[in-house]
């Protein structure tokens, strides 16, 4: 298990898609596609939030600001902005050795208090 | 009874035999034999001890040392016992030499009686072997606990910076949402 620094995460690594392993909502806000769905596929400028209905639209990944170091996440649906989320953590873990497979852990923050964990298999 | 009061009135007379080079016939080369071989024992015999109390009083933490102590008593009662066959080839004092035969005997069955009570304790006693795998167990065991402490600690300073960037993230994002309403407040009081 490896911690990948924030500065590290590029775009390649969000790319793919990602299951939703965990997910903490303390405001209990369903309203967000977020608080609902069971994957995430990114692709580049676009992703897909699947959960029965899928969601598609963009998205882009930048630093916030001086203050939080994080990565941020905007997802846009139809140009409109529909939630922003900042990376807490990006773990790497070799599950498999002899196959040189990695594991990936997302965690996504976002403005409503709702936490994802996500994890990838490369 | 006055055979032993006799006896012990009697310790250091030796009217009652020759010495032991005019009793029987001893050439040169077996009396000096026996005596200087009697010597020897009697000086090994007394060394023993010494070196057994020397090793008590330096290592003061020796487990059953009353054992250690009976033990140098025993040898060096043995000992005695030698050194009077020897001089006895000049000096034949034999009822002293029955009293420290005696005492030998005493002690050494006090020993034995004093190993017999230690025994069952001293089997429970760890070998350095034994011993040596507990510390490695030991150390195993907390360098597992350290390596799991390590884990925790660094999983509670994640989760207090994770804790501390989402406090900021929100705070920052409630800020917008505020500034946002007061011009939008703004906007419609026109």
């Amino acid at each position: 298990m490896k911690n990948i620094g924030l500065h590290e995460i590029t775009e390649e690594h969000l790319l793919g898609e990602w299951h939703v392993e965990n997910r903490f909502n303390i405001t209990n806000d369903t309203s967000s596609i977020f608080s609902k769905n069971n994957r995430l596929i990114f692709e580049q400028n676009s992703y897909l939030a699947i959960n029965g209905l899928n969601v598609s639209g963009e998205w882009s990944v930048s630093m916030k600001t001086e203050l939080i170091y994080n990565p941020l996440l905007t997802f846009y649906v139809e140009k409109k902005l529909i939630a922003e989320a900042i990376i807490t953590r990006l773990i790497i873990s070799e599950e498999d050795y002899l196959n040189k497979k990695n594991a990936f852990v997302l965690t996504l923050y976002f403005t409503n208090g709702l936490e994802l964990i996500l994890n990838k298999k490369s | 009874m006055e055979d032993i009061t006799h006896f012990f009135s009697n310790l250091f007379n030796t009217d009652s035999w020759p010495p032991r080079w005019h009793c029987g016939e001893w050439t040169s080369f077996h009396g000096w034999l026996y005596i200087f071989s009697d010597l020897a024992i009697w000086g090994a015999y007394f060394m023993i001890p010494v070196v057994l109390l020397t090793f008590i009083k330096k290592k003061k933490d020796v487990p059953f040392n009353n054992v250690f102590v009976l033990f140098g008593a025993f040898i060096l009662a043995c000992g005695l016992t030698h050194l009077i066959d020897a001089v006895i080839f000049w000096w034949p004092a034999y009822r002293l030499s029955a009293v420290i035969r005696f005492i030998t005997a005493v002690v050494s069955w006090g020993t034995i009686i004093a190993l017999f009570k230690v025994i069952p304790k001293a089997l429970h006693l760890k070998t350095p072997a034994e011993l040596e795998l507990i510390v490695n167990e030991r150390t195993a065991e907390l360098i597992a606990k350290n390596t799991k402490l390590k884990e925790l600690h660094e999983h509670l300073k994640n989760s207090y910076e994770d804790m501390e960037v989402k406090i900021k993230f929100r705070t920052e994002a409630l800020e917008k949402t505020n500034r946002e309403l007061v011009e939008e407040i703004k906007r419609l009081k026109g």
